[in-house]
């Protein structure tokens, strides 16, 4: 009896165990097909950033089953291939191992957090695999490699659009409280890098990964004289758990975000302290499901096969984006990676549910601008848009192209 | 001051998690890492109760509890129960393996996003300087009393006694009669209880997400460890020693001259407790240590 | 009409033959003392009877029931006592607790005939003299204490059949005589004891019969008087002095 129940409690951890994979290898058509285009995805699948990670998993997913049913690239049908990068490096360094060696993909779509992204850059380039991120926002990503593509605004940039909106509001005193993590740094610099004149950051504090009790930092800020907040969180998780301990203690300034805030999850699970703080993020997916758009239709598919994104739309818009320019390029060039890579530096300006746009020459996307939103009654709304400039062109030119 | 209400909040927190654990420490010789996850499920219940379910806050909590103690019951009679009288580490193989499984459990019902409870009553009070939220005042109060309720029935009524017994010398309570194995299970299934509070406390508090499950694990038993092994009120008064730590270290201004950065808010105090154990081994409170 | 029967109890430990085919009857308001060197498998016969060790092979009844499967809490509650070589004594808990806790585990109705629970406590302890110590810690007693306080609260809760093991061990010279004498105090009040001792005078003095026990079988069985003179106990004990 006793056997039976330690061979049940194996059995039931083999499975918890194996259950990741399971959800990870979500293959369009069978593997067994001989000429088959495989496509690699990496993002975190388990974990914190998980509701991305899967909302962007379900984005790609959707590109390669339309390509398929619309009969393959060429009369090949494309298999996509998901591995767990859990949004930290080793995890995304072996994830790309594993698609470059053993799958052979043709390109990755992913990482979804820098972290994994970074990870992933020096794998695909030696080995010639074109990867597209989706979402992948640190400054670093810019120069992480000429096989590395993104098509969203880096961070690098993100200093300067809030720096725009801080000089329009007229903010003086910025206090921050970043996660350590590589996003969160990226954003941290950013920003200090870009202060416009006349503001300065009076509070700068870097907390472990994942704290929650942020009560006695709180306190301090409380003494501190600043006027406006940016919670610099890795997730929404701790974005709540910041501004919730600092409105507790009275505090009434204005609260700024980042991506992470951008989540409809947020104002669920902190609805009273997240009123009126404003997430600077990329743009709202323009398309409510109703309409008769590209955007709208996707909108529709991605509701009917998994319900409603669990942190973003247009994170699942960008990712299909990305995928989708990959099939077409494919479907232009072929398999070689070398020459799907010149393509994309090509590439006139792409129409994607999620915007128009095309690649810089590093690999930066040109056309997504970021927007400033506000939470209103606990539900996100569009604020203003901040237009961009792309990262080559605001560089000097001695940027190695 | 200030500062003596937000170590009152997070101890509150650790403490819920510890004495449970401390118990079964002290008593089985068994180390539960499933705790984590048992605080998770816990707090999820209860969300799912009060979010989905839109039931009233009390049969919510109830219904936490409830999940709680049924966990740590499949944890006793499938996970401990077959192993630590063999050899206690093998359960250190088996918790973990259910801690594991609970782990994808979370993962496929509640799905990765963060989950909170919101209580409509989250007005904040301020006397003399010092403020706290209604629900936290809440939380910390109906922890002491949890917390009071629990010191109670183990040193003023018969199964305390039993427990106490058990604790310190298990032939000889069997041999007058005391059935230690479903006392063991009971054991499990009382800190179940006190982590599924834990664990509502979270939802409450913070926001539950399923990666929480490890570092609440682990930070319980550094004050179990802290506490001396298996000695219930050392380990309650080290967690609340240690967060009052964490919080002094980041919230005061040392010697008029700097701040510790925030990033060390955890490791200064657990620096602190393996200079003190390589000092003194048994733990800060050695004198009862097998007092249960 | 015996009390406590084995038949063939036989136990295997880490492939060790520890007991081999041990079997006795002890009779109601008997007296017998188990001998034999160290290692010969007294405490673990002990064990065997209470519980702790599951026999290899053989069988255990107690007034004709069955009792080889049960639990150490079960046999317990019908009526075995045991008194530990090394204290079973809760050493952070008071005197008092140390007698209620074993009032508490009683079965329903045997714990309602003691009355008020608190007057046995009381009467127990002074008992053994402890009256003035009930609210200390038990730890705080000395060893010879500590031994009256156990065998005084196995009484007390009504327990028919006493294991002792080695009731004198550890207990001063000057308690030794008030340990023998609340263990004569059993026997006159009709109790049935099995006792380890390595005391011949004293095992001779109070008990009926003696068995003695070498490595893990039963060699010699009798009176008191009879089993002394056996050639073959001196042989047991390699030389040692048995009379010392």
């Amino acid at each position: 009896m006793k056997r039976t129940l330690a061979l049940g409690a194996l059995a039931a951890l083999l499975l918890a165990a194996c259950q990741p994979t399971q959800t990870g290898t979500t293959g369009g058509t069978s593997s067994s097909q001989a000429s088959v285009i495989k496509i690699g995805y990496i993002g975190p699948l388990t974990g914190d950033a998980a509701s991305f990670g899967n909302d962007d998993l379900h984005g790609a997913q959707i590109a390669v089953d339309e390509v398929n049913a619309a009969g393959g690239i060429n009369g090949q049908q494309v298999e996509l291939i998901a591995e767990d990068g859990r949004c930290n490096g080793s995890d995304a360094a072996s994830a790309a191992q594993k698609l470059v060696n053993v799958d052979h993909v043709v390109a990755i779509i992913g990482g979804q957090c820098s972290s994994e992204t970074l990870a992933a850059a020096p794998i695909v380039e030696a080995a010639h695999v074109v990867l597209i991120s989706p979402v992948s926002s640190s400054p670093d990503v810019t120069h992480a490699g000429d096989y590395v593509f993104r098509n969203y605004p880096s961070d690098g940039l993100k200093g300067k659009a809030l720096g725009t909106y801080l000089k329009k509001a007229a903010f003086k005193k910025l206090a921050i409280i970043s996660e350590n993590t590589d996003f969160c740094q990226g954003i941290r610099s950013s920003v200090a890098k870009d202060l416009p004149s006349g503001v300065t950051i009076v509070f700068d504090e870097l907390v472990d990964p994942g704290t929650k009790d942020y009560r006695s930092l709180m306190t301090r800020l409380r003494k501190a004289d600043f006027d406006v907040f940016l919670a610099n969180g890795q997730s929404d998780a701790t974005d709540a758990a910041m501004v919730t301990q600092l409105r507790e203690l009275g505090m009434k300034q204005q609260i700024v975000g980042t991506d992470t805030a951008d989540s409809a999850n947020l104002g669920k699970i902190a609805t009273k302290a997240v009123e009126g703080m404003k997430p600077l993020s990329v743009p709202s997916l323009r398309a409510t499901g109703s309409g008769s758009t590209p955007a709208d239709a996707f909108v529709r598919t991605f509701r009917g096969k998994y319900g409603e994104a669990q942190q973003s739309m247009f994170f699942a818009a960008l990712s299909y984006d990305a995928t989708s320019v990959i099939l077409r390029t494919i479907g232009q060039v072929g398999m070689d990676g070398t020459k799907i890579k010149d393509a994309l530096y090509a590439m006139p300006p792409y129409h994607g549910i999620a915007g128009t746009f095309s690649f810089d020459s590093n690999g930066d996307v040109i056309g997504i601008p970021f927007a400033m939103k506000v939470f209103k009654k606990g539900v996100l709304m569009q604020a203003e848009l901040i237009p961009i400039e792309s990262s080559a062109m605001t560089e000097s030119s001695s940027s190695i192209q | 001051m200030q500062l003596l209400i937000n170590a009152l909040i997070a101890g509150s927190l650790a403490a819920l998690l510890a004495s449970g654990l401390s118990l079964v420490y002290g008593i089985l010789r068994v180390f539960n890492l499933a705790l984590g996850q048992t605080v998770l499920i816990g707090g999820y219940v209860a969300w799912w109760l009060f979010d989905g379910m839109h039931l009233p806050m009390l049969v919510t909590i109830l219904g936490g509890i409830g999940a709680g103690a049924l966990v740590s019951w499949l944890t006793y009679d499938v996970f401990v129960k077959p192993f630590y009288r063999r050899h206690p580490h093998l359960t250190l193989v088996t918790t973990i393996a259910l801690g594991m499984m609970l782990d994808a459990l979370i993962l496929l019902v509640f799905e990765e996003r963060p989950r909170s409870i919101q209580l409509t009553w989250g007005r904040t009070l301020e006397f003399g300087g010092m403020i706290i939220g209604v629900p936290q005042l809440f939380l910390v109060i109906t922890t002491l009393v949890l917390l009071c309720l629990f010191a109670f029935l183990l040193h003023s009524t018969a199964f305390g006694r039993r427990i106490r017994a058990v604790a310190q010398q298990d032939t000889a309570a069997m041999s007058l009669g005391v059935d230690a194995p479903s006392l063991h299970r009971l054991i499990l299934i009382m800190s179940g209880v006190l982590a599924a509070c834990g664990g509502i406390f979270i939802a409450i508090d913070q926001n539950l997400s399923p990666t929480l499950a490890f570092p609440l694990t682990i930070k319980a038993y550094a004050a179990v460890t802290a506490g001396g092994m298996g000695n219930v009120w050392g380990t309650i008064l080290c967690a609340y020693l240690i967060a009052l730590l964490e919080q002094l270290v980041v919230g005061v201004h040392w010697f008029g001259a700097f701040y510790v950065p925030a990033g060390f808010q955890a490791t200064v105090p657990l620096l602190f407790i393996i200079i003190f154990l390589l000092f003194k081994p048994t733990g800060l409170f050695l004198r009862a240590s097998r007092a249960a | 009409m015996s009390i406590l029967s084995l038949s063939g109890i036989s136990l295997i430990l880490n492939g060790q033959q520890i007991l081999q085919s041990v079997s006795f009857d002890v009779a109601e308001g008997e007296v017998v003392g188990l001998i034999g060197p160290n290692g010969s498998g007294k405490t673990t016969l002990f064990n065997v009877l209470s519980g702790f060790l599951k026999p290899t092979g053989g069988s255990i009844t107690l007034r004709g029931k069955d009792i080889t499967g049960l639990s150490p809490a079960r046999r317990a509650r019908l009526g075995i006592g045991r008194v530990f070589q090394n204290f079973g004594i809760f050493r952070d808990m008071t005197l008092e607790e140390n007698v209620l806790v074993a009032l508490e585990a009683l079965p329903k109705e045997q714990r309602r005939s003691l009355g008020n629970l608190c007057a046995v406590v009381a009467s127990t302890l002074a008992m053994v003299g402890l009256s003035d110590s009930a609210k200390k810690k038990a730890g705080s007693l000395s060893g010879g204490q500590m031994r009256l306080l156990e065998i005084a609260r196995t009484l007390k809760s009504g327990k028919e059949l006493f294991l002792l093991d080695e009731p004198t061990a550890g207990v001063s010279p000057k308690l030794t005589q008030q340990v023998a004498d609340l263990i004569v105090e059993l026997k006159r009040e009709g109790k049935t004891i099995l006792i380890i001792e390595h005391d011949l005078p004293f095992i001779s003095r109070i008990c009926d019969r003696v068995i003695v026990l070498d490595i893990g079988e039963v060699v010699l069985e009798g009176k008191p008087g009879e089993v002394k003179k056996q050639k073959k106990l001196q042989e047991i004990y390699f030389g040692a002095d048995p009379t010392s």
